[in-house]
């Protein structure tokens, strides 16, 4: 039984655009897939669908066998109640709160007591590597560091899929590769079912499970990272994956 | 969010406590006059409740005007003393004709010829002056003798672009001495300003010692008081008019003209000479410490249906007229 | 769920509901009243039958002919003397290397934000024949302000702070490289000037000048503190005058002018649609480097002291002149012995109206701030983070009351609201609540322009996060939105408490007994002078001090984006 399900999920505009070409896709709990793709392929807007943040015309998903969006039977699920964390590649840290406020935003809003936030966003600013800094507010962070308070948000509520865009993409090269690395520490810790979005090859691969490679609107290919190396399928993919 | 959509119609669909129909006065008799009166209304009325408005007469008609153009005045029985407002209400046939019981003896030049309103008491225009600038045989006498050089600086009246009980003096003076009276007073250097109360205020502190006003302002002063003296002027007082109009709605009118009658009934018209205007039922005594009646009436100008045409016709030129010879 | 049930579920939703109120509410303020004064004025006839008579008693007499006359004569003088003036300015203070021209900018354009009517009383203090202060100097009664040739003065010295600050803010987006191959070209400043600079400007010239001409048309105070003693009517205090009548003829024929001075209002702002949509060619340039400026070399010191001669008796000399007034004893009078305190004291402490005035002006621009300032947070947000038909409609409603003359607006209101308003409100006719509202639509565009420009400023990213965080729409807009936009919001509020706490157009059609403010205060104390005079000038220079008070306020909060 599939833990995220796309089906024949896709989104035209009203004046007839089409924007994502119907696809499927089922992702199991647990597991790291990234939508690949040159910008305007689709992949954000597929994950930003998942989120609620965009509505599909088409298709129907699903998230823990729950329907959250199916338009056909009128049938949607707005995002706050979807229970699903994101990460946003500006990280969206908001700046008239501080570090504890941002990660405790979504607990407050889950109406939990004060005792389990503050244990809670501590925890949770422990596993990102930001403890003790807690009072600071965002303009006095770095960038890497302000991802990190994005992610810890992602996380804190404990979401049933952890949404990633472009995420690294204003970060030097070094910290991307170190924060590759924990977002994969973390996801494997937390057993966390990931969706991410990026257009750079080397973070998919190193980083996922299974790869989704779009272009043009289209889901092109869907596998794992060898599969896709050894099985490209085509010169487009081959190119890419390179 | 739907709690407060229902708590706000819940709100507007409050019914009053009281469930009696209301006719609304709106007048500008004085606040202890309508003290006086309220009780009275209350005893004789017990099916409905009587409301009061009350402000200046200009604010007043003010009011009914912009209300009766934008909808409808709540107003129902308007009693100021503005008589060519109610005519030119009458023209417009928003008011509601009907004749007072107890008015057959009023004086026809307190009527309106189709019954659309009926003067319901009459204060009236005298002089006063500063017993501490001046003994009684120094004051005037007349009104017409103030455009005469000696009183030079020595007048104050009020304006008739600020209040309607000058204007009509100011109407009556012209028809009687025509805009060379006023041209006088200019060069007495009569200050024209505002309206009874500026005049008190002038003759008080004896900026102007002589002054014109109505008998009521001065009345209302403390009766020991002797630095304020009264001339009933032997050119004959100004009758001012106070008016008593119903306006036309659909519907039930008993109400409205219970009320009027009350007015006119001997308790009412009393109550007015409390307010130190004379009633125009007759048969009623004069107010305290007034003259009679018939010693006023003998020398004022009258009232007649031309006077008010033409006065009402030529309005705005008299206070034109006014302003450019003494307000330059 | 079927569609229908969720259909409802989403109109009913919170977002849905709030935001369509405030829609409604926007166009019931803004628009409905003049509908209202339209319908009433031409169905005034008997039972509500169609009827000119109101046109016909209003024009049957000279005086409102001649009003009209006079206010199309002002404006267009007020106009060119403001051109004038502010354009050659504008260009010293932009182009050149006028000493202190960035303080220049800033004190040039004071007279922006100063109701002109305060002006009048200076001036009138200063240049009244029989006891103006420099005739007392200067001897003789050579200046007499209650003239056509004082009113064009007194106007055009505020209004052209209007036309400088638009021909600075153009001069500053000018592609400098296209004067500068002017000049490269071998042109010396003043062609630069005539063939580059001026074609550039003129789009955005036009319309400041128009409005400009609007404004005059529109201005009650220099009209009847001036005008009418000087038996200058003009259409404003004409309509003042039959309002005053006091009876429903008067009333009709204050409308009929109303709707002929609203249509002068429209025909002028269709004009501006018109000529500043041409903006788009050329001036805005990308990289404003600043343009070298060109030197005054030996007309510095010429220039210089001109400009400093302007502001002296454009500012200087009226705000010394209400000075002198207010500590006056006896008005005009140039003695020491003549300096008195009284005035102050008798004025602010000892006057039971003046206080409550204080009191009303402060609770009515208190109120009309908060109001249009809460009206722009939900209304900026469909502006700016909706996709919602019709959205484009919202900033125009707004800004037809701002761009009407306020005698008309004050006149449509006393018509929608002295009856029942759509059925629902009791009369308003002479409260607090009318002045009140009246206040807010009538500055209603200015709290809605800043919410507009902060909510721009805000990415949408923000309230994303927060929506998958499990905040709902409105939970969102009270912990995101709302306080991201707090400052601009500031700075809104007063924009908008600015200008209504000095109002005098308006007000003094809705006021009445008990209803003072400080506008109509001061505008009493100098028509029907107290006792000795220099009222008028304490409560005037209170204003000035406040104003500029305020505006330094609006500057600190907003960082210099909003305020002189």
């Amino acid at each position: 039984m599939s833990y995220v399900g796309f089906k024949k999920v896709g989104k035209v505009f009203p004046g007839g655009i089409r924007v994502v070409d119907q696809f499927n896709l089922e992702i199991s709990e647990g597991e790291f897939v990234s939508f690949l793709g040159p910008s305007g392929c689709g992949k954000t807007t597929s994950l930003r669908m998942l989120a609620g943040l965009e509505k599909n015309t088409e298709g129907v998903i699903s998230i823990a066998g729950d329907i959250v969006s199916d338009p056909e039977r009128h049938i949607f699920v707005p995002p706050e109640k979807r229970r699903v964390g994101m990460v946003f590649q500006s990280y969206a840290v908001w700046p008239h709160m501080n570090v504890f406020e941002n990660v405790a935003y979504p607990l407050k809003m889950a109406n939990r007591p004060k005792d389990e936030i503050r244990d809670r966003v501590l925890k949770m600013l422990a596993v990102v590597e930001m403890q003790g800094l807690e009072e600071r507010k965002p303009s006095q962070l770095s960038g890497g560091q302000q991802q990190r308070v994005a992610l810890a948000r992602g996380l804190v509520m404990q979401p049933r899929v952890l949404l990633l865009d472009e995420p690294l993409s204003n970060l030097d090269a070094k910290l991307r590769e170190k924060m590759r690395r924990d977002i994969r520490q973390i996801q494997q810790q937390l057993k966390l079912t990931v969706v991410y979005v990026t257009h750079d090859q080397i973070e998919a691969t190193t980083m996922s499970d299974r790869i989704v490679i779009m272009r043009g609107g289209k889901l092109i290919q869907v596998g794992t990272p060898t599969e896709i190396k050894a099985k490209p399928a085509d010169d487009f993919v081959a190119d890419f994956i390179r | 969010m739907a709690f407060l959509l229902l708590a706000f119609f819940c709100l507007c669909g409050c019914t009053a406590k009281d469930e009696r129909p209301v006719v609304w006065i709106y007048t500008s008799l004085y606040k202890d006059t309508i003290a006086e009166i309220q009780p009275l209304l209350n005893k004789a009325f017990p099916n409905f409740r009587v409301q009061f408005f009350q402000a200046g007469s200009e604010e007043v008609s003010a009011k009914v005007s912009a209300e009766e153009l934008a909808g409808g005045t709540r107003a129902d029985v308007l009693i100021f003393s503005d008589r060519f407002w109610f005519e030119e209400m009458a023209g417009l046939k928003r008011l509601h004709a009907y004749a007072p019981k107890n008015t057959e003896k009023v004086d026809d030049m307190f009527k309106n010829k189709d019954s659309f309103y009926t003067v319901v008491s009459l204060p009236v225009m005298v002089m006063i002056y500063n017993t501490e600038a001046m003994t009684a045989d120094q004051a005037p006498k007349t009104f017409k003798e103030m455009a005469l050089p000696k009183w030079k600086g020595q007048f104050a009246t009020g304006s008739p672009l600020a209040s309607g009980t000058n204007f009509t003096t100011v109407a009556f003076l012209q028809k009687a001495y025509g805009w060379s009276y006023f041209e006088g007073l200019r060069h007495n250097d009569t200050i024209a300003e505002g309206g009874n109360s500026s005049v008190l205020r002038r003759v008080q502190t004896k900026e102007r010692p002589v002054g014109w006003i109505l008998l009521e302002n001065i009345l209302r002063l403390p009766p020991e008081q002797k630095k304020i003296q009264i001339i009933y002027p032997g050119d004959g007082v100004v009758l001012q008019t106070n008016v008593l109009g119903i306006i036309k709605k659909k519907g039930e009118m008993k109400n409205a003209e219970a009320v009027a009658d009350w007015f006119f009934s001997p308790e009412g018209q009393v109550v007015l000479t409390h307010s130190y205007m004379y009633p125009t039922v007759p048969g009623v005594p004069a107010p305290q410490r007034a003259p009679p009646l018939a010693d006023i009436l003998k020398k004022a100008q009258k009232w007649t249906p031309q006077f008010v045409q033409e006065i009402l016709k030529d309005r705005e030129d008299i206070k034109e007229e006014f302003a450019r010879i003494m307000l330059q | 769920m079927n569609r229908f049930q969720q259909k409802c579920r989403q109109l009913l939703s919170g977002q849905s509901i709030i935001l369509v109120l405030a829609a409604v509410l926007l166009f019931a303020l803004c628009v409905v009243p003049f509908i209202e004064l339209f319908l009433k004025i031409i169905f005034s006839g008997v039972d509500g039958e169609f009827s000119l008579e109101p046109y016909r008693h209003a024009f049957a007499r000279h005086s409102a002919l001649i009003a009209v006359g006079n206010t199309l004569v002002l404006s267009t003088l007020v106009t060119l003397l403001s051109l004038i003036l502010a354009v050659p300015l504008a260009w010293l203070l932009s182009r050149t290397d006028l000493l202190g021209a960035k303080r220049w900018r800033s004190w040039l354009s004071i007279p922006f934000a100063i109701p002109p009517f305060i002006g009048a009383i200076a001036w009138i203090f200063l240049a009244n024949p029989s006891t103006g202060l420099l005739n007392k100097i200067f001897g003789g009664s050579f200046f007499n302000i209650y003239s056509f040739s004082g009113l064009v003065f007194v106007e055009s010295s505020f209004l052209y702070a209007f036309v400088l600050m638009t021909a600075l803010s153009s001069f500053d987006r000018i592609d400098s490289s296209l004067e500068e191959a002017a000049r490269l070209s071998g042109a010396p400043p003043w062609r630069v000037f005539c063939d580059v600079s001026l074609p550039l400007l003129r789009p955005a010239l036009s319309g400041a000048a128009l409005l400009v001409f609007l404004a005059t048309a529109a201005s009650f105070g220099v009209p009847a503190l001036i005008g009418s003693p000087a038996r200058i009517y003009l259409m404003t205090t004409q309509i003042y005058m039959f309002q005053k009548m006091g009876s429903i003829s008067g009333l009709l024929r204050a409308g009929a002018l109303s709707t002929c001075l609203m249509a002068v209002a429209f025909v002028v702002l269709t004009l501006v649609q018109y000529l500043t949509r041409k903006q788009s060619l050329q001036t805005v340039g990308g990289k404003t480097a600043r343009p070298s400026l060109i030197e005054l070399g030996k007309y510095r010191h010429f220039a210089f002291g001109g400009v400093t001669l302007f502001w002296i008796i454009t500012f200087i000399l009226p705000v010394l002149g209400i000075f002198v007034s207010s500590v006056s004893h006896v008005q005009g009078d140039l003695q020491w012995s003549n300096l008195t305190g009284q005035t102050w004291i008798r004025t602010l402490l000892q006057n039971e109206e003046t206080g409550r005035a204080f009191l009303n002006s402060f609770i009515l621009a208190g109120s009309a701030a908060t109001g249009a300032v809460l009206l722009s947070i939900l209304v900026g947000y469909i502006q700016v983070k909706t996709r919602l038909p019709g959205r484009g409609l919202l900033g125009s409603m707004a800004s037809l009351p701002y761009a009407t003359p306020g005698t008309v607006l004050a006149f449509a209101m006393i018509l929608s609201f002295s009856g029942s308003f759509l059925g629902i409100l009791p009369s308003l006719y002479n409260t607090l609540a009318l002045i009140a509202l009246a206040y807010l639509i009538k500055y209603l565009s200015f709290a809605m322009n800043t919410a507009k420009d902060a909510y721009a400023q805000i990415d949408d990213v923000l309230a994303e996060a927060a929506r998958v965080s499990g905040a709902n729409w409105t939970r969102t807009m009270l912990t995101i939105w709302l306080p991201l936009l707090a400052p601009a919001l500031a700075a809104g509020w007063f924009l908008v408490f600015m200008p209504a706490l000095s109002e005098l157009t308006m007000t003094i059609l809705l006021t009445g007994p008990g209803l003072e403010t400080i506008g109509t205060t001061i505008y009493q104390l100098q028509e029907y002078s107290d006792a000795g005079g220099g009222g008028a000038s304490v409560l005037s220079l209170v204003v000035v001090i406040l104003v500029v008070t305020i505006n330094l306020l609006v500057k600190w909060i907003s960082r210099g984006r909003y305020g002189l």
